[in-house]
Protein backbone atom coordinates (compact mmCIF):
# COMPACT_ATOMS: atom_id res chain seq x y z
CA UNK A 1 0.00 0.00 0.00
CA UNK A 2 1.20 3.66 -0.49
CA UNK A 3 2.66 5.14 2.19
CA UNK A 4 1.78 8.75 1.45
CA UNK A 5 -2.15 8.76 0.70
CA UNK A 6 -4.79 9.16 3.73
CA UNK A 7 -8.38 8.53 3.39
CA UNK A 8 -9.74 11.67 3.00
CA UNK A 9 -11.95 13.25 5.31
CA UNK A 10 -15.54 14.98 5.37
CA UNK A 11 -15.22 17.82 7.78
CA UNK A 12 -18.56 20.06 7.16
CA UNK A 13 -20.62 19.63 9.88
CA UNK A 14 -23.80 18.17 9.98
CA UNK A 15 -26.34 18.27 13.04
CA UNK A 16 -27.89 15.11 15.00
CA UNK A 17 -31.61 17.20 15.18
CA UNK A 18 -32.96 13.40 17.06
CA UNK A 19 -31.12 10.05 17.71
CA UNK A 20 -32.56 6.78 19.63
CA UNK A 21 -31.87 3.12 19.55
CA UNK A 22 -32.70 0.06 21.06
CA UNK A 23 -30.56 -3.09 22.23
CA UNK A 24 -31.14 -6.39 24.30
CA UNK A 25 -30.98 -3.74 27.55
CA UNK A 26 -33.42 -1.43 26.30
CA UNK A 27 -33.79 2.21 24.98
CA UNK A 28 -30.50 4.41 24.85
CA UNK A 29 -31.34 5.59 28.29
CA UNK A 30 -31.96 2.13 29.81
CA UNK A 31 -29.04 0.33 28.07
CA UNK A 32 -26.51 3.71 29.27
CA UNK A 33 -27.94 2.59 32.88
CA UNK A 34 -27.38 -0.96 32.55
CA UNK A 35 -23.58 -0.52 30.83
CA UNK A 36 -23.07 1.79 34.01
CA UNK A 37 -24.00 -0.68 36.14
CA UNK A 38 -21.79 -3.53 34.75
CA UNK A 39 -24.57 -5.53 33.75
CA UNK A 40 -23.86 -7.80 30.40
CA UNK A 41 -26.75 -8.20 28.66
CA UNK A 42 -25.21 -11.37 26.18
CA UNK A 43 -26.59 -14.96 27.31
CA UNK A 44 -25.84 -18.44 26.19
CA UNK A 45 -28.34 -19.26 23.21
CA UNK A 46 -27.75 -22.19 20.72
CA UNK A 47 -25.81 -20.78 17.69
CA UNK A 48 -29.43 -22.05 15.07
CA UNK A 49 -31.52 -21.07 17.53
CA UNK A 50 -34.85 -22.79 17.10
CA UNK A 51 -32.54 -26.05 15.85
CA UNK A 52 -30.02 -25.73 18.33
CA UNK A 53 -26.31 -26.09 18.11
CA UNK A 54 -23.56 -24.49 19.97
CA UNK A 55 -24.20 -22.30 22.63
CA UNK A 56 -22.73 -19.07 22.05
CA UNK A 57 -23.36 -15.35 23.57
CA UNK A 58 -26.05 -13.52 21.92
CA UNK A 59 -27.76 -10.23 23.64
CA UNK A 60 -31.21 -10.67 21.60
CA UNK A 61 -34.14 -8.67 22.31
CA UNK A 62 -36.72 -12.16 21.45
CA UNK A 63 -36.06 -15.33 20.66
CA UNK A 64 -34.83 -16.47 17.21
CA UNK A 65 -37.54 -18.75 15.85
CA UNK A 66 -38.68 -19.52 12.37
CA UNK A 67 -41.74 -17.51 11.95
CA UNK A 68 -43.50 -15.40 9.27
CA UNK A 69 -43.29 -11.99 9.69
CA UNK A 70 -39.78 -12.80 11.24
CA UNK A 71 -39.64 -12.68 15.27
CA UNK A 72 -38.08 -8.64 14.49
CA UNK A 73 -40.96 -7.53 12.92
CA UNK A 74 -42.71 -5.81 15.68
CA UNK A 75 -40.06 -4.95 17.61
CA UNK A 76 -38.53 -2.72 13.98
CA UNK A 77 -41.60 -1.30 13.38
CA UNK A 78 -42.95 -0.45 17.49
CA UNK A 79 -39.00 1.31 16.88
CA UNK A 80 -39.85 3.15 13.48
CA UNK A 81 -43.23 4.20 14.51
CA UNK A 82 -41.67 6.49 17.41
CA UNK A 83 -39.01 8.34 14.63
CA UNK A 84 -40.61 12.11 14.83
CA UNK A 85 -41.16 13.81 11.80
CA UNK A 86 -43.21 12.95 8.52
CA UNK A 87 -42.60 12.74 5.36
CA UNK A 88 -40.04 10.04 5.30
CA UNK A 89 -38.67 9.02 1.71
CA UNK A 90 -40.39 11.87 -0.57
CA UNK A 91 -37.36 13.79 -2.65
CA UNK A 92 -36.60 16.29 -0.05
CA UNK A 93 -36.37 13.57 3.32
CA UNK A 94 -34.77 10.66 2.49
CA UNK A 95 -33.98 7.60 4.26
CA UNK A 96 -30.52 6.21 4.45
CA UNK A 97 -31.15 2.56 5.79
CA UNK A 98 -28.02 0.54 7.00
CA UNK A 99 -27.29 -3.05 7.93
CA UNK A 100 -25.20 -6.32 7.48
CA UNK A 101 -27.80 -8.47 7.04
CA UNK A 102 -31.33 -6.19 7.20
CA UNK A 103 -32.67 -9.43 9.19
CA UNK A 104 -32.66 -11.90 6.46
CA UNK A 105 -33.68 -14.71 8.85
CA UNK A 106 -36.09 -15.38 5.74
CA UNK A 107 -33.67 -16.84 3.65
CA UNK A 108 -32.05 -19.38 6.43
CA UNK A 109 -35.57 -20.90 7.26
CA UNK A 110 -36.40 -20.72 3.25
CA UNK A 111 -32.69 -22.52 2.82
CA UNK A 112 -33.98 -25.38 5.30
CA UNK A 113 -37.61 -25.56 4.07
CA UNK A 114 -37.34 -24.00 0.66
CA UNK A 115 -41.23 -22.66 1.45
CA UNK A 116 -41.63 -19.87 -1.03
CA UNK A 117 -43.43 -17.61 2.29
CA UNK A 118 -40.34 -16.43 3.57
CA UNK A 119 -39.47 -15.38 0.20
CA UNK A 120 -40.97 -11.37 0.72
CA UNK A 121 -38.00 -11.82 3.81
CA UNK A 122 -35.24 -13.40 2.25
CA UNK A 123 -33.70 -10.33 1.14
CA UNK A 124 -32.72 -6.58 1.74
CA UNK A 125 -34.65 -4.99 -0.37
CA UNK A 126 -37.69 -7.57 0.81
CA UNK A 127 -37.53 -6.42 4.18
CA UNK A 128 -36.84 -2.47 3.77
CA UNK A 129 -40.04 -2.68 1.01
CA UNK A 130 -42.18 -4.60 3.94
CA UNK A 131 -41.12 -1.32 6.03
CA UNK A 132 -41.51 1.21 3.91
CA UNK A 133 -45.07 -0.20 3.04
CA UNK A 134 -45.76 -0.52 6.81
CA UNK A 135 -44.67 3.17 7.39
CA UNK A 136 -45.85 4.66 4.44
CA UNK A 137 -43.16 6.10 3.76
CA UNK A 138 -41.87 7.26 -0.09
CA UNK A 139 -39.62 5.43 -2.69
CA UNK A 140 -36.58 7.70 -2.23
CA UNK A 141 -35.05 5.63 0.06
CA UNK A 142 -31.21 4.17 0.26
CA UNK A 143 -30.05 0.86 1.20
CA UNK A 144 -26.35 0.32 2.00
CA UNK A 145 -25.10 -2.72 3.20
CA UNK A 146 -21.48 -3.05 4.39
CA UNK A 147 -21.05 -5.55 6.80
CA UNK A 148 -19.77 -3.93 10.42
CA UNK A 149 -19.33 -0.07 9.35
CA UNK A 150 -22.59 -0.25 7.06
CA UNK A 151 -23.86 2.96 9.86
CA UNK A 152 -21.07 4.40 9.15
CA UNK A 153 -21.92 4.53 5.25
CA UNK A 154 -25.43 6.04 5.52
CA UNK A 155 -24.73 8.43 8.02
CA UNK A 156 -21.35 9.55 6.10
CA UNK A 157 -24.04 9.89 3.16
CA UNK A 158 -26.32 11.53 5.29
CA UNK A 159 -23.97 14.35 5.02
CA UNK A 160 -23.00 14.14 1.49
CA UNK A 161 -26.89 14.69 0.15
CA UNK A 162 -26.67 17.56 3.02
CA UNK A 163 -23.68 18.88 2.27
CA UNK A 164 -25.14 18.87 -1.93
CA UNK A 165 -28.48 20.21 -1.24
CA UNK A 166 -30.14 17.09 -2.29
CA UNK A 167 -32.54 17.16 1.14
CA UNK A 168 -33.26 19.26 3.49
CA UNK A 169 -33.26 16.37 6.26
CA UNK A 170 -32.35 12.92 6.28
CA UNK A 171 -33.81 9.50 8.54
CA UNK A 172 -30.58 7.08 8.88
CA UNK A 173 -32.53 3.70 10.18
CA UNK A 174 -30.58 0.86 10.88
CA UNK A 175 -31.10 -2.78 12.30
CA UNK A 176 -29.33 -5.63 12.83
CA UNK A 177 -31.30 -9.06 14.50
CA UNK A 178 -29.44 -12.12 14.84
CA UNK A 179 -30.54 -15.10 13.15
CA UNK A 180 -28.89 -18.61 12.57
CA UNK A 181 -27.40 -18.11 9.11
CA UNK A 182 -25.18 -14.72 10.23
CA UNK A 183 -24.74 -16.42 14.11
CA UNK A 184 -23.43 -19.71 12.12
CA UNK A 185 -21.54 -18.11 10.11
CA UNK A 186 -19.67 -16.62 12.90
CA UNK A 187 -19.50 -19.23 14.74
CA UNK A 188 -17.88 -21.08 11.47
CA UNK A 189 -15.47 -18.28 11.69
CA UNK A 190 -14.70 -19.96 15.12
CA UNK A 191 -14.37 -16.12 16.38
CA UNK A 192 -17.96 -16.71 17.81
CA UNK A 193 -17.56 -19.21 20.34
CA UNK A 194 -18.25 -20.31 23.58
CA UNK A 195 -15.98 -18.04 25.32
CA UNK A 196 -16.72 -14.66 26.75
CA UNK A 197 -15.61 -11.36 24.60
CA UNK A 198 -13.62 -9.07 26.66
CA UNK A 199 -12.68 -6.21 24.28
CA UNK A 200 -8.96 -5.21 24.27
CA UNK A 201 -8.52 -7.46 26.98
CA UNK A 202 -4.97 -9.51 26.55
CA UNK A 203 -5.64 -12.62 26.75
CA UNK A 204 -5.00 -16.11 25.48
CA UNK A 205 -7.99 -16.94 22.78
CA UNK A 206 -10.21 -13.95 21.10
CA UNK A 207 -14.05 -14.09 20.71
CA UNK A 208 -17.46 -12.01 19.79
CA UNK A 209 -21.08 -12.02 21.11
CA UNK A 210 -23.45 -10.77 19.01
CA UNK A 211 -26.24 -8.84 19.48
CA UNK A 212 -29.24 -7.26 18.20
CA UNK A 213 -29.78 -3.48 17.73
CA UNK A 214 -31.58 -1.03 15.83
CA UNK A 215 -31.02 2.81 15.46
CA UNK A 216 -32.51 6.24 13.52
CA UNK A 217 -30.68 9.51 13.69
CA UNK A 218 -32.28 12.10 11.96
CA UNK A 219 -29.47 14.79 10.12
CA UNK A 220 -30.21 18.89 9.04
CA UNK A 221 -27.62 21.29 8.72
CA UNK A 222 -28.98 23.46 11.68
CA UNK A 223 -26.31 24.79 13.98
CA UNK A 224 -27.30 23.40 17.53
CA UNK A 225 -27.15 20.25 19.52
CA UNK A 226 -24.59 17.59 18.91
CA UNK A 227 -22.81 17.85 15.54
CA UNK A 228 -20.98 14.86 13.43
CA UNK A 229 -17.85 17.56 12.56
CA UNK A 230 -15.83 14.60 11.00
CA UNK A 231 -16.10 11.24 8.98
CA UNK A 232 -13.80 9.26 7.37
CA UNK A 233 -14.06 5.99 5.51
CA UNK A 234 -11.02 3.76 4.90
CA UNK A 235 -10.48 0.24 3.00
CA UNK A 236 -7.41 -1.76 3.40
CA UNK A 237 -8.29 -4.49 0.87
CA UNK A 238 -5.61 -6.57 2.07
CA UNK A 239 -7.49 -9.49 3.01
CA UNK A 240 -11.02 -10.94 3.18
CA UNK A 241 -10.95 -11.72 6.95
CA UNK A 242 -7.55 -10.26 8.64
CA UNK A 243 -5.99 -6.54 8.86
CA UNK A 244 -2.80 -5.38 7.08
CA UNK A 245 0.19 -5.59 9.32
CA UNK A 246 1.17 -3.65 12.19
CA UNK A 247 -2.09 -1.90 12.19
CA UNK A 248 -1.17 -0.06 9.35
CA UNK A 249 -5.25 0.36 7.93
CA UNK A 250 -6.08 1.57 11.37
CA UNK A 251 -3.20 4.26 11.51
CA UNK A 252 -4.55 5.54 7.64
CA UNK A 253 -8.13 5.68 8.65
CA UNK A 254 -7.48 7.38 12.04
CA UNK A 255 -4.23 9.57 11.14
CA UNK A 256 -6.41 12.58 9.27
CA UNK A 257 -7.69 12.55 12.15
CA UNK A 258 -5.23 13.43 14.54
CA UNK A 259 -4.32 16.94 13.38
CA UNK A 260 -8.14 18.23 13.44
CA UNK A 261 -7.67 21.64 14.38
CA UNK A 262 -9.88 22.28 17.35
CA UNK A 263 -10.83 18.13 17.89
CA UNK A 264 -12.30 19.55 21.27
CA UNK A 265 -11.54 17.13 24.36
CA UNK A 266 -12.82 13.64 23.52
CA UNK A 267 -13.02 10.72 24.32
CA UNK A 268 -13.35 7.71 21.89
CA UNK A 269 -15.81 4.75 21.81
CA UNK A 270 -13.37 1.81 19.58
CA UNK A 271 -14.74 -1.02 18.02
CA UNK A 272 -13.81 -3.64 20.13
CA UNK A 273 -15.54 -6.78 19.32
CA UNK A 274 -13.09 -9.25 22.05
CA UNK A 275 -11.02 -10.44 18.63
CA UNK A 276 -7.36 -9.97 19.42
CA UNK A 277 -5.59 -9.31 16.30
CA UNK A 278 -7.61 -6.44 15.52
CA UNK A 279 -8.34 -5.28 19.49
CA UNK A 280 -4.72 -5.06 19.98
CA UNK A 281 -4.28 -2.85 16.44
CA UNK A 282 -6.86 -0.73 17.39
CA UNK A 283 -5.90 -0.04 20.86
CA UNK A 284 -2.15 0.29 19.99
CA UNK A 285 -2.72 2.57 17.10
CA UNK A 286 -5.00 4.80 18.83
CA UNK A 287 -2.68 5.00 22.03
CA UNK A 288 -0.09 5.93 19.60
CA UNK A 289 -2.24 9.12 17.98
CA UNK A 290 -3.98 10.13 20.86
CA UNK A 291 -2.56 9.12 24.04
CA UNK A 292 -4.38 9.55 27.57
CA UNK A 293 -8.03 9.63 25.36
CA UNK A 294 -10.10 7.57 27.19
CA UNK A 295 -10.96 3.88 25.05
CA UNK A 296 -14.26 2.27 25.59
CA UNK A 297 -16.32 -0.84 23.50
CA UNK A 298 -19.60 -2.09 24.71
CA UNK A 299 -19.48 -4.88 23.00
CA UNK A 300 -18.67 -7.05 25.97
CA UNK A 301 -22.06 -6.41 26.92
CA UNK A 302 -24.42 -5.38 23.66
CA UNK A 303 -22.59 -8.19 21.77
CA UNK A 304 -21.35 -6.95 18.39
CA UNK A 305 -24.79 -5.03 16.78
CA UNK A 306 -23.18 -5.79 13.82
CA UNK A 307 -24.00 -3.48 10.54
CA UNK A 308 -25.99 -1.19 13.20
CA UNK A 309 -22.93 -0.80 15.66
CA UNK A 310 -21.88 2.65 14.85
CA UNK A 311 -25.35 4.18 15.05
CA UNK A 312 -26.74 2.11 17.77
CA UNK A 313 -23.39 3.18 19.30
CA UNK A 314 -23.69 7.00 18.66
CA UNK A 315 -27.02 6.73 20.47
CA UNK A 316 -25.65 5.52 23.68
CA UNK A 317 -22.57 7.75 23.46
CA UNK A 318 -24.65 11.04 23.23
CA UNK A 319 -26.95 9.62 26.03
CA UNK A 320 -24.34 8.56 28.41
CA UNK A 321 -22.94 12.39 28.04
CA UNK A 322 -26.29 13.49 28.39
CA UNK A 323 -26.97 11.21 31.40
CA UNK A 324 -23.29 12.59 32.60
CA UNK A 325 -21.21 9.30 33.22
CA UNK A 326 -19.64 7.19 30.26
CA UNK A 327 -19.69 3.28 30.79
CA UNK A 328 -16.62 1.42 30.82
CA UNK A 329 -15.14 -1.06 29.22
CA UNK A 330 -17.96 -4.12 30.41
CA UNK A 331 -16.71 -7.47 30.59
CA UNK A 332 -12.94 -6.47 30.41
CA UNK A 333 -10.41 -6.31 32.69
CA UNK A 334 -6.29 -6.08 33.10
CA UNK A 335 -4.14 -6.55 31.40
CA UNK A 336 -5.23 -4.48 27.94
CA UNK A 337 -3.66 -3.33 25.27
CA UNK A 338 -3.33 -0.06 25.82
CA UNK A 339 -3.16 1.84 29.25
CA UNK A 340 -6.15 4.28 27.92
CA UNK A 341 -8.77 1.54 28.14
CA UNK A 342 -11.53 1.93 30.73
CA UNK A 343 -12.92 -0.69 32.47
CA UNK A 344 -15.29 1.38 34.78
CA UNK A 345 -17.35 4.19 33.65
CA UNK A 346 -16.25 7.94 33.99
CA UNK A 347 -17.76 11.22 34.43
CA UNK A 348 -18.69 12.89 31.22
CA UNK A 349 -18.19 16.42 32.29
CA UNK A 350 -14.87 16.90 31.37
CA UNK A 351 -15.32 15.88 27.48
CA UNK A 352 -16.83 17.89 24.64
CA UNK A 353 -17.08 15.09 21.74
CA UNK A 354 -16.49 11.73 21.49
CA UNK A 355 -14.30 9.24 18.86
CA UNK A 356 -16.73 6.85 17.35
CA UNK A 357 -14.85 3.74 15.23
CA UNK A 358 -15.81 0.74 13.35
CA UNK A 359 -14.61 -2.02 11.45
CA UNK A 360 -15.58 -5.06 8.92
CA UNK A 361 -14.15 -7.65 7.16
CA UNK A 362 -12.01 -6.29 4.09
CA UNK A 363 -10.25 -4.33 6.37
CA UNK A 364 -13.09 -1.41 6.29
CA UNK A 365 -12.76 1.43 8.52
CA UNK A 366 -15.06 3.92 9.57
CA UNK A 367 -14.72 7.12 11.99
CA UNK A 368 -16.78 10.24 13.20
CA UNK A 369 -15.71 12.84 15.63
CA UNK A 370 -19.25 13.96 16.95
CA UNK A 371 -19.35 16.84 19.62
CA UNK A 372 -22.12 16.22 22.42
CA UNK A 373 -23.41 19.55 22.57
CA UNK B 1 -29.43 20.31 -11.78
CA UNK B 2 -25.99 18.04 -10.90
CA UNK B 3 -23.77 17.08 -13.30
CA UNK B 4 -20.70 14.51 -13.71
CA UNK B 5 -18.89 13.94 -16.85
CA UNK B 6 -18.22 9.83 -17.64
CA UNK B 7 -14.80 9.10 -18.49
CA UNK B 8 -15.89 5.41 -19.70
CA UNK B 9 -18.34 2.77 -19.44
CA UNK B 10 -17.83 -0.90 -19.83
CA UNK B 11 -20.13 -4.03 -19.31
CA UNK B 12 -19.63 -7.85 -19.45
CA UNK B 13 -22.24 -9.75 -20.32
CA UNK B 14 -21.80 -13.63 -19.94
CA UNK B 15 -22.67 -16.21 -22.42
CA UNK B 16 -25.99 -18.21 -20.53
CA UNK B 17 -25.48 -21.34 -22.44
CA UNK B 18 -21.55 -21.06 -21.75
CA UNK B 19 -20.78 -19.02 -18.45
CA UNK B 20 -17.56 -20.79 -17.95
CA UNK B 21 -16.11 -19.81 -21.59
CA UNK B 22 -16.95 -16.04 -21.30
CA UNK B 23 -15.15 -16.21 -17.97
CA UNK B 24 -12.33 -18.02 -19.17
CA UNK B 25 -11.61 -14.94 -22.36
CA UNK B 26 -12.08 -12.03 -19.91
CA UNK B 27 -10.05 -13.48 -17.05
CA UNK B 28 -6.79 -15.12 -19.27
CA UNK B 29 -4.43 -13.50 -16.99
CA UNK B 30 -6.28 -14.24 -13.81
CA UNK B 31 -3.70 -16.69 -11.16
CA UNK B 32 -5.58 -20.11 -11.45
CA UNK B 33 -5.68 -20.60 -7.97
CA UNK B 34 -6.90 -17.19 -7.06
CA UNK B 35 -9.92 -17.52 -9.80
CA UNK B 36 -10.94 -20.94 -8.09
CA UNK B 37 -12.04 -19.20 -4.49
CA UNK B 38 -13.82 -16.37 -7.09
CA UNK B 39 -17.35 -15.86 -7.33
CA UNK B 40 -18.52 -14.95 -11.12
CA UNK B 41 -18.95 -11.52 -9.70
CA UNK B 42 -15.44 -11.36 -8.34
CA UNK B 43 -14.31 -12.37 -11.76
CA UNK B 44 -16.47 -9.79 -13.85
CA UNK B 45 -15.29 -7.04 -11.97
CA UNK B 46 -11.64 -7.94 -11.37
CA UNK B 47 -11.61 -7.59 -15.25
CA UNK B 48 -13.80 -4.46 -15.31
CA UNK B 49 -11.88 -2.57 -12.53
CA UNK B 50 -8.18 -3.52 -13.21
CA UNK B 51 -6.87 -1.11 -15.47
CA UNK B 52 -9.33 1.89 -13.90
CA UNK B 53 -6.95 4.03 -11.84
CA UNK B 54 -8.46 3.90 -7.75
CA UNK B 55 -7.41 6.32 -5.50
CA UNK B 56 -7.65 7.28 -1.86
CA UNK B 57 -10.14 9.65 -2.82
CA UNK B 58 -12.20 8.02 -5.57
CA UNK B 59 -15.90 7.13 -4.69
CA UNK B 60 -16.60 3.80 -5.45
CA UNK B 61 -20.27 2.99 -5.37
CA UNK B 62 -21.10 -0.41 -6.02
CA UNK B 63 -24.78 -1.97 -6.23
CA UNK B 64 -26.06 -5.40 -6.26
CA UNK B 65 -29.84 -6.44 -6.12
CA UNK B 66 -29.21 -10.39 -5.50
CA UNK B 67 -25.36 -10.02 -5.00
CA UNK B 68 -23.35 -13.25 -4.56
CA UNK B 69 -26.27 -15.78 -5.27
CA UNK B 70 -23.99 -18.84 -5.69
CA UNK B 71 -22.25 -18.33 -2.18
CA UNK B 72 -25.39 -18.13 -0.85
CA UNK B 73 -26.78 -21.11 -2.09
CA UNK B 74 -24.24 -22.91 -1.22
CA UNK B 75 -23.41 -21.60 2.31
CA UNK B 76 -27.64 -21.67 2.83
CA UNK B 77 -27.13 -26.12 1.53
CA UNK B 78 -24.16 -26.46 4.11
CA UNK B 79 -26.13 -26.33 6.93
CA UNK B 80 -25.94 -27.44 9.41
CA UNK B 81 -22.42 -27.62 9.15
CA UNK B 82 -21.97 -23.78 7.81
CA UNK B 83 -19.00 -23.10 5.40
CA UNK B 84 -17.10 -20.75 6.73
CA UNK B 85 -15.84 -20.23 3.19
CA UNK B 86 -19.64 -19.91 1.66
CA UNK B 87 -20.16 -17.68 4.63
CA UNK B 88 -17.45 -15.29 4.03
CA UNK B 89 -17.76 -15.27 0.38
CA UNK B 90 -21.76 -14.74 0.44
CA UNK B 91 -21.32 -11.50 2.41
CA UNK B 92 -21.93 -8.07 0.42
CA UNK B 93 -20.38 -6.78 -0.66
CA UNK B 94 -18.29 -9.34 -1.71
CA UNK B 95 -18.13 -9.39 -5.09
CA UNK B 96 -16.11 -5.99 -5.77
CA UNK B 97 -14.37 -6.97 -2.34
CA UNK B 98 -12.73 -10.05 -3.67
CA UNK B 99 -11.94 -7.94 -6.97
CA UNK B 100 -9.75 -5.22 -5.01
CA UNK B 101 -8.33 -7.56 -2.46
CA UNK B 102 -6.51 -9.75 -4.95
CA UNK B 103 -4.49 -6.87 -6.07
CA UNK B 104 -4.46 -5.42 -2.80
CA UNK B 105 -6.19 -2.21 -4.04
CA UNK B 106 -7.17 0.30 -0.58
CA UNK B 107 -10.00 2.54 -1.07
CA UNK B 108 -11.46 5.47 0.55
CA UNK B 109 -15.24 5.87 0.78
CA UNK B 110 -16.92 2.62 -0.29
CA UNK B 111 -20.61 2.86 -1.29
CA UNK B 112 -21.78 -0.78 -1.66
CA UNK B 113 -25.29 -0.46 -1.85
CA UNK B 114 -28.18 -2.78 -2.01
CA UNK B 115 -32.02 -2.79 -3.30
CA UNK B 116 -34.17 -3.75 -6.52
CA UNK B 117 -36.23 -1.86 -9.14
CA UNK B 118 -34.60 1.44 -7.88
CA UNK B 119 -31.26 0.78 -7.48
CA UNK B 120 -29.25 1.93 -9.96
CA UNK B 121 -31.08 5.01 -9.83
CA UNK B 122 -29.97 5.85 -6.40
CA UNK B 123 -26.46 4.64 -7.22
CA UNK B 124 -26.37 7.18 -9.79
CA UNK B 125 -27.56 9.59 -6.95
CA UNK B 126 -24.91 8.66 -4.33
CA UNK B 127 -22.54 9.19 -7.31
CA UNK B 128 -23.45 12.53 -7.68
CA UNK B 129 -23.48 13.59 -4.39
CA UNK B 130 -20.27 12.15 -3.72
CA UNK B 131 -17.60 14.37 -1.80
CA UNK B 132 -14.95 13.58 -4.93
CA UNK B 133 -14.61 14.27 -8.58
CA UNK B 134 -13.56 10.89 -9.37
CA UNK B 135 -16.53 8.06 -9.12
CA UNK B 136 -16.64 4.60 -9.92
CA UNK B 137 -20.26 3.28 -10.22
CA UNK B 138 -19.92 -0.47 -10.46
CA UNK B 139 -21.86 -3.66 -9.86
CA UNK B 140 -24.02 -6.29 -11.55
CA UNK B 141 -25.71 -9.95 -10.93
CA UNK B 142 -24.83 -13.28 -11.26
CA UNK B 143 -27.03 -16.48 -12.25
CA UNK B 144 -28.43 -18.04 -9.35
CA UNK B 145 -29.36 -21.90 -9.05
CA UNK B 146 -32.30 -22.71 -6.89
CA UNK B 147 -32.86 -19.50 -5.60
CA UNK B 148 -33.82 -18.25 -9.08
CA UNK B 149 -37.15 -20.62 -7.92
CA UNK B 150 -38.07 -17.97 -5.33
CA UNK B 151 -37.30 -14.79 -7.81
CA UNK B 152 -34.33 -14.32 -5.50
CA UNK B 153 -31.32 -14.50 -7.87
CA UNK B 154 -30.73 -13.39 -11.28
CA UNK B 155 -31.29 -15.13 -14.57
CA UNK B 156 -27.97 -14.27 -15.95
CA UNK B 157 -24.73 -12.82 -15.31
CA UNK B 158 -23.41 -9.53 -16.47
CA UNK B 159 -21.53 -6.78 -14.70
CA UNK B 160 -20.37 -3.26 -15.41
CA UNK B 161 -18.31 -0.25 -14.44
CA UNK B 162 -18.61 3.58 -14.99
CA UNK B 163 -16.04 6.06 -14.23
CA UNK B 164 -16.55 10.03 -13.53
CA UNK B 165 -14.61 13.01 -13.48
CA UNK B 166 -14.23 16.08 -13.77
CA UNK B 167 -12.84 17.06 -16.90
CA UNK B 168 -14.91 17.49 -19.94
CA UNK B 169 -12.11 17.17 -22.73
CA UNK B 170 -11.86 13.63 -22.18
CA UNK B 171 -15.25 12.52 -21.63
CA UNK B 172 -17.21 10.31 -23.40
CA UNK B 173 -20.62 11.44 -22.02
CA UNK B 174 -22.54 13.22 -19.10
CA UNK B 175 -24.78 12.26 -16.16
CA UNK B 176 -27.06 14.49 -15.35
CA UNK B 177 -29.40 15.13 -12.56
CA UNK B 178 -32.87 17.35 -12.56
CA UNK B 179 -33.81 17.46 -9.22
CA UNK B 180 -37.80 18.31 -8.90
CA UNK B 181 -38.06 18.02 -13.00
CA UNK B 182 -39.89 14.56 -12.35
CA UNK B 183 -41.52 12.45 -14.91
CA UNK B 184 -45.09 12.08 -14.75
CA UNK B 185 -45.24 8.31 -14.49
CA UNK B 186 -42.16 6.68 -13.31
CA UNK B 187 -39.76 5.32 -16.18
CA UNK B 188 -37.05 2.93 -14.23
CA UNK B 189 -35.46 -0.06 -16.11
CA UNK B 190 -34.16 -2.76 -14.55
CA UNK B 191 -30.39 -3.17 -13.77
CA UNK B 192 -29.75 -5.22 -16.47
CA UNK B 193 -31.77 -3.13 -18.84
CA UNK B 194 -30.68 0.00 -18.16
CA UNK B 195 -27.05 -1.74 -18.64
CA UNK B 196 -27.61 -2.84 -22.18
CA UNK B 197 -28.91 0.57 -23.22
CA UNK B 198 -26.17 2.53 -22.20
CA UNK B 199 -24.26 0.08 -24.07
CA UNK B 200 -25.78 -0.56 -27.13
CA UNK B 201 -28.07 2.72 -27.21
CA UNK B 202 -26.14 4.86 -25.69
CA UNK B 203 -28.71 6.65 -23.60
CA UNK B 204 -30.58 6.70 -20.91
CA UNK B 205 -33.28 8.30 -19.24
CA UNK B 206 -35.59 7.80 -15.86
CA UNK B 207 -36.87 8.39 -12.92
CA UNK B 208 -40.44 8.68 -11.30
CA UNK B 209 -42.86 11.17 -8.81
CA UNK B 210 -40.46 11.72 -5.53
CA UNK B 211 -37.47 10.18 -7.13
CA UNK B 212 -36.93 12.98 -9.65
CA UNK B 213 -35.37 12.26 -13.56
CA UNK B 214 -31.62 11.18 -14.47
CA UNK B 215 -30.32 11.17 -17.93
CA UNK B 216 -27.23 9.81 -19.08
CA UNK B 217 -26.07 10.02 -22.48
CA UNK B 218 -22.85 8.50 -23.90
CA UNK B 219 -20.64 9.26 -27.17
Amino acid sequence: MPDSAHAPLLTNPVRIRSIGCRTALGDAAESVQALNQGRVGLKPVPVHGPDGGEEVPLALRGEMANVIPPRWWDDLTGFAAEIPGAGWGSARRPVMFTSSNYGIDGLYSLGKSRDARYAPWATAHGCVQQLVEHMGWGRNVFLYSHACVSAQLGLYQAARFLDARLADEVLVLSFDYVGPFVAAGFHALKILNAGWPAPYADRETGSIGLGDGVAYAILDKEADGPQIRAQALYNEMYHFTSNAPEGAGFQKALQEMAPLPDPGNFWIKGHGTGTLEAGKMEAETLHRLFPGRPLVSWKGSLGHTLGSCALVELALALEASRLGTIPGTVGSGSPCYSPDVRTASFTAGNYDSCLLLSNAFGGAHGAMLVSHA
Amino acid sequence: MLKRYIQSFHSVFLDPQDESGSLAEINANLPKRAARRMSRMGMMLHYLLQDLDLRLDTTIVYGTCFSESSALEKYLDSFPHASPTAFQTSIHPGGIEQALILDNREVGAFMPMAGSRTLFLQMLKVALAAASEEVVICGGEEKGGWLRDFNLAYTSSFSFAMRLGGDSSTAIGELVWMDGDEPATEQIPELEQAVRDLKDVRELEMGGPGLGRLKISLK
